[in-house]
């Protein structure tokens, strides 16, 4: 099979677009936010590029206190967390919104629902999570 | 196509094994001034000796190295056997991360079981707590000279074994995601309290430090009794939960927690079953191992279908049965793996792994014994040394060679846990036979 794609730097530039573009199994049907040529769920190749809706639940979340990752330090204190998107895949990434003071508490809320932004992140845009409060609901 | 579990086609044994004080190249005296080379010759070397042979019985090498040098494209596996004098035998530079003992006993096994060696020395060698000078013209005035490391910048090294596309520049912070995420998750399923778990944490960190006081090769010696005692506390638990002395690093991630960057060698000598008799008198064989590797994007943080599939292939290939495990080994560079992946591999009662902790009795001298070397926080994290050093302890303990950190009676059945940066997980089964 010739491999005519360029994964990464298309994911990247429809970040850069604002766009969160995935890919769909055509197979399976799964859905996969990082795209690459083999679905990992039935190793099938025949994989569509597909926006992805930005929304999901936060799943778990933890603060960083002490940010080693130069990239990300002067965000620290933050909160940090494991996210389902509505189409199905799940990543890691920022969270806003979480009250940092009160953290457990905020654990015994999840999950809780949250919009994706693209935000501009030390040179390139990267998705992040933004707790959506009530006047936000798409329904 | 795959068909399954398989067994080895012949059986194979580790008949020496060694690893060298883990420290700082720039601060620990046994080791200053050393580089790879000199780590990884000492424990090879030592290794041999261990097994009663010589590099001459060697028939081929496999060397890991994670990140010694920026110059990443250097072969070290010639280098080392220039060093080890196996210049005209086979020799493959290879690594996993901190899963380089599992992957480099599934090599070397396959190497012997498929027939083509006999003998097969495993090896690794790192530099981490240091760099190189940038310039390489200073460098290589003289290479053995290093420069300390700014911590964060050590912490976005650490992360090249990440993928750096995907990974790294969204997925940044690896302490809270495989750390604070399945504590935090192991909490809610059992309905315990985070100040139970702290402390559960907290007594894994004793536990490791009580256990790296009786090695005499661990980063980190003192007690953290005496400590404690030092910074003015009579109770050890007030220390550990002190903010000021064992600080946040992650929300239920407390710095004692994690694991502590070190420099090492490490080496294992595998050999066929039937060459085994000849060389050894304990021979442990390696009855199983299992490897995987993939994103740890899961909905429920403590069910890493990677880390899964390690674990099953592994038990499936020895059919071991969880209740024969005498002594477990993980890669506990996050100390929650005490409690989460000690009941995942089925050494400690699902829910209860936290409480077994806090009584002690995963101690070297208590009844579940894990680490005994001082694990990732107190023996140092070397990364794909340490994943060679874990079985090499395992199978030192299960020999009788471990002084005054030796469990008693010396285990039978010993399984070893790996999680290296990718993540790849990699699991070993481990056996006495008599």
């Amino acid at each position: 099979m010739q491999l005519k794609e360029r994964y990464v730097g298309k994911f990247y530039g429809f970040l850069a677009e604002n766009k969160l573009v995935g890919q769909r199994c055509n197979a399976c049907g799964t859905y996969r936010l990082f795209p690459v040529p083999v679905c990992s769920n039935c190793q099938g190749t025949d994989l569509s590029w597909m926006e992805l809706a930005k929304e999901g639940k936060l799943l778990f979340f933890s603060i960083t206190i002490i940010g080693r990752s130069v990239r990300f330090s002067r965000f620290t204190p933050c909160a940090f967390g494991c996210i389902e998107l509505k189409d199905g895949p799940v990543f890691w990434s920022l969270v806003e919104g979480i009250d940092l003071k009160n953290p457990e508490k905020e654990l015994k809320r999840l999950p809780l629902d949250v919009n994706i932004e693209i935000r501009e992140i030390a040179g390139n845009k990267v998705p992040i999570a933004k707790i959506r409060v009530e006047s936000e609901r798409s329904e | 196509m795959s068909t399954g579990i398989r067994k080895w086609k012949r059986d194979v044994a580790i008949i020496g094994t060694a690893y060298t004080p883990f420290g700082d190249v720039l601060k620990t005296p046994a080791i200053k001034g050393m580089t790879y080379r000199e780590l990884l010759s000492w424990a090879a070397l030592e290794a041999l000796e261990n097994a009663g042979i010589t590099s001459k019985e060697v028939d081929s090498l496999l060397v890991a190295n994670y990140q010694t040098e920026p110059i990443k494209t250097q072969s070290i596996h010639a280098v080392a056997a220039e060093w080890l004098g196996l210049t005209t035998k086979p020799s493959i530079k290879y690594e996993t991360a901190c899963a380089s003992g599992a992957s480099g006993a599934r090599l070397a096994c396959s190497l012997i079981a498929s027939g083509i060696d006999d003998v097969v020395l495993l090896v690794g060698g790192d530099v981490l707590n240091s760099v190189i000078n940038d310039d390489l013209n200073e460098y290589r005035k003289n290479p053995a000279d290093r420069l300390p490391i700014d911590p964060n910048l050590q912490y976005d090294f650490v992360g090249n074994g990440w993928d750096q596309a995907y990974f790294q520049p969204i997925a940044f912070d690896r302490v809270s995601g495989l750390s604070a995420f399945p504590i935090l998750a192991y909490a809610q399923k059992f309905g315990l309290t985070v100040e139970q778990l702290d402390d559960a944490q907290n007594a894994a960190a004793i536990s490791l430090r009580r256990n790296a006081a009786r090695n005499p090769r661990a980063y980190h010696r003192k007690e953290y009794k005496d400590v404690a005692k030092e910074a003015g506390f009579n109770d050890v638990m007030d220390y550990m939960r002190s903010t000021r002395y064992n600080p946040w690093v992650s929300w239920l991630v407390r710095v004692s927690h994690l694991y502590s960057v070190a420099d090492g060698g490490a080496a294992l000598v595998f050999c066929s079953a039937e060459a085994a008799k000849e060389y050894a008198d304990k021979p442990v064989y390696v009855e199983g191992v299992g490897l995987a590797a993939g994103f740890p994007f899961t909905k429920t943080p403590l069910n890493i279908p990677s880390e899964q599939s390690a674990f099953k292939q592994a038990y499936a290939m020895a059919s071991l049965n969880p209740k024969e495990i005498d002594y477990l080994s993980l890669h506990d560079c996050f100390v929650h793996q005490h409690i989460t992946v000690s009941e995942m591999a089925g050494y400690l009662a699902p829910g209860e792994g936290w409480k077994a902790i806090i009584e002690g009795r995963t101690a070297y001298d208590g009844d579940k014994p894990i680490n005994t070397h001082g694990g990732c926080p107190s023996m140092g994290n070397a990364y794909d040394v340490s994943g060679i050093a874990e079985i090499a302890e395992a199978v030192q303990q299960m020999r009788g060679e471990c002084g005054d950190r030796q469990i008693d009676p010396e285990p039978k059945v010993s399984v070893t846990h790996a999680l290296g940066a990718g993540p790849t997980y990699g699991v070993t089964v481990l056996r006495r036979r008599e």
